[in-house]
């Protein structure tokens, strides 16, 4: 008997549970697997070029202003003559950095609240809901600048700023879904069977409510990296010589440039819609392999 | 009395195939399924969930969505006119003319946004060719005559002002509004209450004899069925199993399976200390077992029953039951 | 209604209103009467069948005696200890005395957890079991009571069906040993023939582990076949309650003769049967229920009297009561008869 079962617990983690169902089915996506494949592909290149690559990021090359890519620059040099495919890789260190950053944060306001408006209900849920409703009326870009004028322009000023702005999206779908769950019979069984909160909460609530989150930060990572290029390109976002996806495109923001050197703004561009159209297919195959409705 | 028509069926269902393919299963919904419904009978297909009965219905009006599911092979003759074969643009005329279809859950059948005159005046405009005004006071009549209390008024409410049972009224009104010369009614009472339920299906009979319209009866409840039906014909796993008049079901059923549902049934009139029971699952049918679909479950398996999939065959008139020992042959004794 | 020794529960004058919310600043502006004034007794291990169309508030009576839900008003007896007074932490050792078996067996299983966890769990919590192997051998030897093979308890729930799933429901409530079992609508959501065997499963139990059920459903053939008494509700109240024989042979109010003439006869040589009630209009609203006796806008035999006077549930007979106004004399003429 003991030995059947260790058996079957053992099989149990391994063969048919609920993540290994998502894997299976998210590796069938050959879309979201070559994404998966690509943004790896992205984040370790950032990781590795800056530390191989014989440039340093800040340091200018001496009579090397505005050279072509060649064996030496592969991606040219700008104005002043930094190698720009170090500048690339170590902007995507920035760019994808500050990304993530934001995302986790993000993701911690947004399901703390969400799921304290989810569970108790009542008066904290209507109060939750009208904040979450305040911050979305709030004229973005307006308030960037306000608050960067305030407390200074620093990557960490940016990042709390997107974060606060952003996580009554997550908090809402964490309550929906809260919602939802508390009228499922099980949880109701739970109650009957005097399952004590805190494993209602950790056992039964939160692996449910953790695959909403996860899709959602894979489309939130998306969102930031477009959201952090876009400020950077108006100027109010990382400021240089702090190279980022957006400030090097910034950079390229002239007539001559954009004509004439295709370098300064083909790579960052490129790497900002690849990683971005990773994300989102990634984020959409992820959403395909959760369904409960495709499971059968 | 039901004395079996000897004259021309109204529908004729000969070798139905209506397959499901997925990527990497077929499913076998409907398996070669043949029957005829009479001009002015109540024919009753009961079965479990996944047996076909509902994709049988779905069938006759081509109503299956292609795909994932395929019309593989057989006829389907109503009145005459195969539908299988049949270009879009008759068939619609069909649809709702000849043959209109109740469906088990009045309140997602009827669109919320429109009232519910306009709903019924569509489909006599459509069909009959009314003009705004005769459709108005045919939509009145259509309701009086299932019984709405102030039809009048009702025409000019949404649906979601009436409760379930005056929704499936509604939908009866509508279905009838054509005197279709077949109506097709799955589940028509599962999500009502008994009291409601007994109200419909008064209705239905009610109506049934004012204007002679055939009725496909398609049920899991096999007292539904015993109220309801002028002969049955219980399918199981995508076939036919048994075909016979009501009567004879319910008192002489031949196949272990209409054997087992019946005696399976807390009756009213029955009370012991163990129901009898059919062992085992309702099956798959992406996986069937090999021979006999029911072999696994069935008391009177044989070898030949694993080996090989019986035909459905006429054991005594009008009864017709497909198994190799039927009324378990050969055990009882 | 005394407690002796025999009563395992007790409900008194349950009521349970649901608030409707309206206007501006969601103020109450109504009360759905779900149950009201609701009183019955269940004996030990004895099943009393709860029937009802749906919003009569079965359901919510089954979930405001396990205090699911807080009752409006009201008290419920357990062995004589009224669970509503009980602390938190009493409340959940009563817990384990009393469980519940829901109708629909997909959303009553965390697709999440292997199934030797969903059962296993209350029992860890409840220190029922000292260690994880005490754990899995409960959990077996659960299973196999259950008519499930123990060799699948590594398995999530999608990967059972409908039937095998209201069989892992009932080993989850029976984990924690309880006494008493609220089955609420338990086969209603199931296939004819598993229909069967789920009923026999719960009857076996029933008699092997003396346990006493409080099933509800609106499948009055169901009911029949499983109970020993019977409690008939409609808009919130009791109408009619008594022995098994007493509700389906000498049934009183007219309401359960209709509900018992409306169940579709399983002959079809029966049917177009004359004697048949067919109750006309709707179900009223549980929100604004009609005054006088509750059913009058219904009965076929309604008087004036009946739109005025409220009825009283009272005992024509011993274990037999009835709310409606002629009780007595319905009941001498179905004698008469």
């Amino acid at each position: 008997m003991t030995e059947t079962r260790d058996e079957i617990i053992r099989k149990s983690t391994k063969e048919d549970s609920y993540w290994r169902g998502v894997w299976r089915r998210l590796r069938a996506n050959r879309m979201a697997m070559i994404s998966l494949v690509i943004l790896i592909l992205i984040v370790l290149s950032c990781i590795v070029v800056p530390m191989l690559s014989r440039y340093e990021t800040y340091e200018v090359i001496p009579g090397a202003a505005n050279q072509k890519p060649s064996a030496q620059n592969w991606l040219g040099t700008d104005k002043i003559g930094r190698d720009l495919f170090v500048r690339l890789f170590y902007g995507g260190r920035i760019s994808l950095g500050v990304a993530v950053a934001v995302t986790a944060l993000e993701c911690v306001i947004g399901v703390v609240l969400g799921s304290v408006a989810g569970y108790f209900g009542g008066i904290v849920d209507t109060i939750v809901m009208r904040i979450s409703e305040i911050f979305m009326c709030f004229p973005f870009l307006m308030i960037c600048i306000t608050l960067q004028t305030i407390f200074g322009k620093s990557i960490r000023t940016l990042i709390l700023i997107l974060a606060v702005l952003s996580w009554p999206g997550i908090a809402r779908i964490v309550r929906g879904q809260i919602l939802s769950l508390r009228e499922m019979d099980y949880m109701e069984a739970c109650r009957a069977l005097g399952i004590s909160n805190r494993r209602q909460i950790f056992t039964h609530l939160f692996p449910n409510v953790l695959a909403y989150v996860i899709v959602y930060a894979t489309m939130s990572m998306a969102s930031v990296i477009l959201t952090e290029t876009s400020l950077s390109f108006l100027g109010l976002g990382v400021s240089p010589p702090t190279p980022t996806w957006g400030n090097l495109i910034q950079e390229a923001r002239n007539l001559t440039i954009l004509q004439n050197k295709w370098w300064y703004w083909i790579p960052p561009g490129t790497m900002i819609f690849l990683s971005i159209l990773c994300f989102n297919i990634l984020g959409d195959g992820l959403r395909d392999a959760i369904d409960p409705k495709m499971q059968k | 009395m039901t004395e079996t028509n000897t004259n021309k069926p109204l529908l004729e269902v000969k070798h139905l195939k209506t397959y499901f393919h997925s990527r990497n299963s077929t499913v076998k919904a409907v398996d070669d399924v043949s029957f005829e419904v009479y001009q002015g009978e109540t024919l009753g297909i009961v079965g479990e969930s996944g047996c076909g009965k509902s994709i049988t219905c779905m069938s006759i009006g081509r109503l299956v969505e292609c795909p994932p599911g395929r019309y593989e092979g057989g006829e389907i003759i109503l009145d005459g006119e195969e539908i299988l074969s049949m270009p879009d643009a008759k068939l619609r005329d069909i649809r709702g003319n000849k043959l209109a279809y109740i469906f088990q859950e009045p309140m997602t059948s009827l669109n919320p946004v429109f009232k519910i005159g306009y709903q019924i005046e569509e489909v006599l405009m459509l069909h009959r060719g009314m003009n705004k005004e005769e459709a108005h006071q045919a939509a009145i009549q259509a309701l009086d005559r299932v019984r709405i209390p102030n039809p009048e008024r009702v025409v000019n409410d949404y649906p979601f002002a009436l409760s379930g049972g005056m929704r499936q009224r509604v939908m009866i009104a509508m279905a009838l509004a054509c005197s279709p010369k077949l109506l097709v009614a799955d589940e028509p009472t599962t999500a009502l209450d008994v009291t409601i339920q007994a109200q419909v299906l008064d209705l239905m009979n009610e109506l049934k004899k004012e204007i002679d319209t055939s009725i496909l009866f398609i049920t899991h409840d096999l007292s539904v069925i015993a109220e309801m039906a002028d002969r049955v014909m219980v399918m199981y796993a995508g076939k036919v199993v048994e075909l016979a008049d009501v009567n004879t079901i319910f008192e002489r059923p031949l196949h272990p399976y209409t054997r087992g549902l019946i005696e399976s049934r807390p009756d009213m009139s029955t009370s012991g200390t163990r129901l009898n029971v059919i062992p085992g699952n309702v099956p798959d049918l992406s996986d069937l077992p090999e021979g006999c679909s029911f072999s696994p479950r069935c008391a009177f398996c044989c070898d030949k029953c694993r080996a090989g999939v019986p035909e459905l065959v006429e054991v005594e008139p009008n009864h017709w039951v497909r198994c190799y020992r039927p009324g378990g042959e050969d055990l009882d004794n | 209604m005394t407690t002796d020794n025999n009563t395992l529960l007790e409900v008194r004058h349950l009521k349970k209103y649901f608030p409707i919310k309206g206007g501006v600043f969601q103020s109450t502006i109504g009360n759905v009467k779900a149950v009201d004034d609701v009183s019955f007794t269940v004996k030990r291990g004895e099943v009393l069948g709860l029937v009802g169309e749906s919003g009569c508030g079965k359901s919510t009576t089954g979930r405001t005696v396990l205090n699911l839900i807080k009752p409006t008003s009201g008290e419920v007896l357990y062995n004589g200890v009224n669970i509503y007074d009980l602390s938190r932490s009493e409340m959940n050792k009563y817990r384990t005395k009393m469980q519940i078996v829901f109708q629909d067996p997909y959303s009553s299983l965390n697709p999440r957890l292997p199934i030797y966890e969903i059962i296993g769990e209350a029992m860890l919590e409840h220190h029922i079991v000292s260690n994880k192997e005490e754990m899995m051998n409960k959990v077996f030897d659960l299973m196999s009571k259950c008519g499930l093979f123990p060799e699948q308890a590594g398995r999530y729930p999608h990967q059972f069906s409908g039937g095998q799933r209201q069989r892992i429901c009932i080993a989850r409530a029976l984990a924690v040993d309880p006494e008493f079992v609220v089955c609420d609508e338990a086969v209603s959501a199931l296939d004819v023939s598993i229909q069967s065997q789920i009923i026999n499963l719960l009857k076996e139990l029933q008699e092997d582990m003396g346990l006493t059920y409080l099933f509800i459903s609106h499948d009055l053939s169901v009911v029949k076949f499983i109970s020993d008494s019977v409690a008939v509700m409609y808009l919130g109240e009791i109408v009619e309650m008594g022995s098994k024989d007493q509700i389906f042979n000498n049934f009183v109010h007219p309401y359960t003769e209709a509900l018992l003439s409306a169940a579709p006869s399983f002959d079809p040589r029966k049917r177009n049967n004359a004697n048949r009630i067919i109750l006309q209009g709707d179900l009223p609203s549980p929100a604004n229920p009609p005054a006088g006796c509750r059913f009058h806008t219904r009965c076929p035999f309604a008087t004036e009297r009946c739109a005025v006077e409220v009825p009283e549930i009272r005992e024509i007979e011993p274990g037999h009561s009835v709310r409606c106004l002629y009780a007595e004399e319905r009941a001498a003429k179905r004698a008469a008869q």
